[in-house]
């Protein structure tokens, strides 16, 4: 069934749509990430403008970010002054976000930038996900117990003025790293179409060290309210957000979660990490490939933006 | 003598002939009675397409001399004017990136209908003078920086011109206007789903021997109705309101799939 949409001006089938949200939100489900890395280039590459894709998404990322953020409140695995200061770096981050966003968009070189964070985050994040899960898949086939991780001593992150109390996650830590990460994430979750669930769990452990049970309902937090924020940025000043894609995505979204939440939970936690870093590494060598590869037409058209109006 | 040069001195010696026969008071011989199907094109939610048809007489005064030749039609729906920028991607440090661009003051969708192919129906000083098919086109340039040139680049010209014809915006479409008896014509032009909202415009322009003889002018408006516009509106007119709706409708989508599906 052909859907027209209002805000991308382009008609879609209703059932693709749902289809693509629904197969998202299996992997979010099954993983427990957002999904935003994928859902944004599959909307674009199914010819939805980058700019209402991007928008769109903040606001799909903001419906499954809230449904996994209650079930973590309800657990009262939340430490909510962290979330705070995160969420203020992230919503200054946003901001900036939105606004590099437009900047962009004007010199033609949104894509461009999209494409190059892509394969730098992507490829990173991707690379040490497989590479260590495939260790310690290794390492247990050896049948030898797994190597204690050595915890690298940040003498460089004590020193830093501005020290808080963080009492739920028996951190005290200096507010700058704190307010940076959030900030990071919140710029590109905006520019980049995603929630950054990906690149904000490996920093909460690995920087921040932020106790492993708080992190993922802390960082849930801190995404719907950025995401929030990014989604009524984008639709007050880039009017780019579609809510008839962005409600067909969610309501795809939140059901595909629930299957692929039961796949999950048959599967060991490297397993699931190799799986989920390849995926990720596929992304962005497919990003990789946009950027090296000799376009097949060098030529591109696009509708100047006066003004506020799209 | 050219053979355009030729042409037109035939019709001046039809127009004369014409003036003659009726002593003096038509000015034009042929006239245009033209109207569209609908002068309102409705994008609603499931809207994938539609097709305009134009139909109408040609009306010949009792004594116009006879035509040796057929009359030829063009039909002609024009969007309303917007920027568009052409960009050119180029090889930087292994990457591809867009560099050079132009940007184009066009409109934004044309399909032209024709009796016969574009090119038979009249010369090309004649059909650039009555705007009548892609290659007429006025494709005002400006370079990055705003400076406007009249004399435009090919290749960009070219490039803007393809992928406006691949995105569906521009079109021809030879042999669609079909002549039904000596002086009825009718046309079916397909509108694609991607067709811009606006202020349109369909020319109708009547061909004789090569020389355009009258022309009639129709307004049609393409807009969103419904729940679409609804949307649009609201997006465009109260974006505050509309963004703080949109984040409302993710938090609530959000809670009910959490509860509905409460897994602890």
């Amino acid at each position: 069934m052909q859907l027209y949409l209002p805000i991308a001006e382009w008609p879609v089938n209703m059932f693709v749509v749902f289809g693509v949200g629904g197969a998202v939100g299996f992997i979010s489900g099954m993983f427990g990430v957002g999904g935003g890395f994928l859902l944004t280039p599959l909307l674009v590459f199914s010819g939805i403008s980058p700019a209402v894709a991007v928008a769109s998404v903040s606001a799909q990322v903001v419906a499954s970010s809230t449904s996994g953020a209650l079930s973590y409140w309800r657990r009262k695995l939340i430490d909510w002054k962290l979330a705070l200061w995160l969420l203020t770096g992230g919503m200054c981050g946003s901001a900036l976000g939105v606004a590099a966003f437009a900047a962009l968009r004007r010199v033609g070189q949104l894509d461009l930038v999209i494409g190059i964070c892509y394969v730098v985050f992507l490829g990173f994040i991707g690379s040490f996900m497989t590479w260590e899960s495939i260790g310690t898949i290794l390492a247990s086939r050896r049948a030898e117990p797994p190597e204690p991780k050595k915890l690298r001593q940040r003498t460089w992150l004590q020193a830093l003025p501005f020290h808080v109390v963080f009492p739920r996650s028996r951190l005290v830590i200096s507010a700058i790293p704190v307010l940076a990460l959030g900030l990071g994430i919140g710029f590109l979750g905006t520019l980049l179409g995603i929630g950054g669930g990906f690149l904000i769990v490996p920093a909460m452990i690995y920087l921040l060290k932020v106790p492993a049970n708080l992190v993922v309902g802390t960082s849930l937090v801190q995404m719907v309210a950025t995401m929030s924020f990014a989604t009524f940025l984008q639709a007050a000043t880039n009017h780019t957000v579609d809510i008839v894609l962005a409600f067909l995505l969610m309501i795809g979204g939140v059901i595909g979660a629930q299957f692929g939440a039961q796949i999950g939970q048959r599967l060991k936690g490297e397993q699931l990490r190799a799986l989920l870093g390849i995926l990720i590494l596929a992304v962005g060598v497919r990003f990789a490939f946009d950027l090296v590869m000799t376009p097949a037409d060098r030529y591109s058209n696009a509708v100047v933006i006066t003004g506020g109006q799209r | 003598m050219s053979p355009s040069l030729l042409r037109r001195l035939g019709a001046v010696v039809l127009f004369v002939a014409a003036v003659a026969g009726v002593a003096g008071g038509a000015v034009r011989a042929e006239t245009l009675i033209a109207t569209a199907s609908s002068d309102r094109i409705e994008i609603h939610s499931n809207f994938s397409g539609t097709s305009l048809t134009v139909y109408g007489s040609i009306e010949r005064d009792a004594g116009t001399v006879g035509r040796a030749g057929a009359y030829d039609v063009a039909v002609i729906l024009m969007g309303p004017e917007r920027p568009v920028v052409t960009r050119r991607k180029d090889r930087v440090v292994g990457l591809w990136v867009n560099r050079d661009a132009r940007t184009y003051h066009a409109p934004s969708f044309y399909a032209a209908a024709t009796t016969r192919a574009v090119a038979d129906t009249a010369s090309p000083q004649i059909l650039a003078a009555a705007r009548v098919g892609i290659d007429a086109l006025i494709l005002p340039e400006s370079v990055p920086g705003g400076v406007e040139v009249l004399a435009g680049t090919t290749e960009f010209q070219n490039a803007f011109l393809r992928l406006q014809r691949r995105a569906g915006l521009y079109a021809e479409y030879p042999g669609a206007v079909k002549l039904l008896g000596p002086h009825l014509f009718s046309v079916t032009m397909p509108v694609p789903a991607e067709v811009p909202v606006g202020r349109y415009r369909a020319r109708v322009v009547l061909f004789g021997d090569g020389i355009p003889l009258a022309e009639q002018a129709l307004d049609i408006t393409v807009a969103k109705t419904g729940f679409e516009q609804t949307v649009a509106d609201l997006a465009g007119q109260w974006p505050v309101a509309y963004g703080l709706l949109s984040v409302a409708i993710a938090l609530v989508t959000g809670w009910l799939g959490g509860v509905l599906f409460r897994r602890d």
